[in-house]
């Protein structure tokens, strides 16, 4: 039984499980391999969230009308390292794809993050993590992308050497 | 009219009114899932029309507030406030790019100094004192 792979069959990359699109045919091993090849290059080009991440399409901001930063970009008020031009951010036609509402995003962080600072606790990474993915998902997005989008925007903050989070934003 | 105002007058119009528009029309969609979408489903479905109406003015004049405010605190609208006291503020370099979190969120502006009606899509997320893993 091969499955047809596609972007969200759930066809695992190293183990096709049953999904509901599938069907019996006898492949030999090179046909398998180039019909797995075919179907993830059709699913990476028909989906802007790749496969391995399926997050949201994250770009650096680079400016005005960039979209909304992941993580807030005022929790790295002068840390070593944060560029917010080069941060990841959502971009405003990824937020409308992904049918996300901004504002509820936004409401739902300020919300969380001014709860967090009540408890005079330092904000670690982990704690970022949490609240900017459920933030993602109050405002609409499934918790799989937020969970997945939240940690590569995380992810690539680390890589470029900030050392964590300088203040818990809307704490002043 | 100066180039100035002319590009403060599409800034506003795009980043501001054409935004709010396209937010509210995704909140239609069926497959929308944000606490305002589902409440104007809700309504559109059992209110009378207008009462689905008195539901849907807050919303959309937040909605319209909320991008302004992003549009300041993104940079895109660079606009200075003067205070009553005479001093002059860069709202985008002062707020920190939260206003709009501070205007949306459960204990913001809208509960702090509104005298008309909104929904609160955010007091479930209160009294959490321990967000930390």
């Amino acid at each position: 039984m091969v499955c047809a792979l596609g972007a969200h069959s759930g066809c695992g990359l190293f183990g096709p499980q049953s999904m509901g699109i599938e069907f019996d045919i006898a492949l030999g091993a090179g046909a398998l391999r180039q019909l797995a090849k075919a179907a993830l290059r059709k699913a990476l080009i028909k989906s802007p969230t790749s496969i391995t991440s399926r997050g949201a399409a994250l770009k650096p901001y680079g400016g005005p009308g960039g979209g909304h930063h992941i993580p807030a970009k005022s929790a790295f008020s002068g840390a070593r390292g944060y560029d917010a031009k080069a941060a990841l951010a959502i971009p405003p036609e990824e937020l409308g794809k992904l049918g996300v509402t901004h504002s509820t995003v936004t409401g739902a962080q300020q919300t969380l993050y001014r709860e967090f600072a009540k408890t005079g606790k330092q904000l670690t990474w982990e704690v970022v993590e949490t609240i900017e993915t459920e933030s993602l998902v109050r405002g609409g997005l499934d918790p799989d992308t937020a969970r997945a989008t939240v940690k590569q925007a995380i992810d690539a903050l680390k890589k470029a050497g900030v050392p964590g989070p300088t203040r818990v934003p809307w704490s002043d | 009219m100066t180039p100035e105002i002319e590009e403060f007058a599409r800034t506003l119009v795009r980043f501001v009114r054409d935004a709010a528009v396209q937010s509210g029309d995704r909140a239609l969609l069926p497959t929308a899932r944000s606490p305002v979408a589902k409440r104007w489903a809700k309504a559109a479905n059992e209110e009378a029309p207008t009462d689905l109406a008195r539901v849907l003015i807050p919303d959309v004049v937040d909605e319209t507030i909320f991008y302004l405010l992003q549009a300041i605190d993104q940079g895109s609208l660079r606009i200075a406030y003067a205070a009553a006291n005479g001093k002059v503020v860069d709202l985008t370099a002062e707020g920190l790019g939260e206003l709009s979190g501070w205007f949306m969120g459960s204990d913001g502006w809208r509960a702090k100094y509104s005298k008309e009606r909104f929904t609160d899509d955010f007091s479930d997320l209160r009294g959490r004192h321990s967000s930390a893993p």
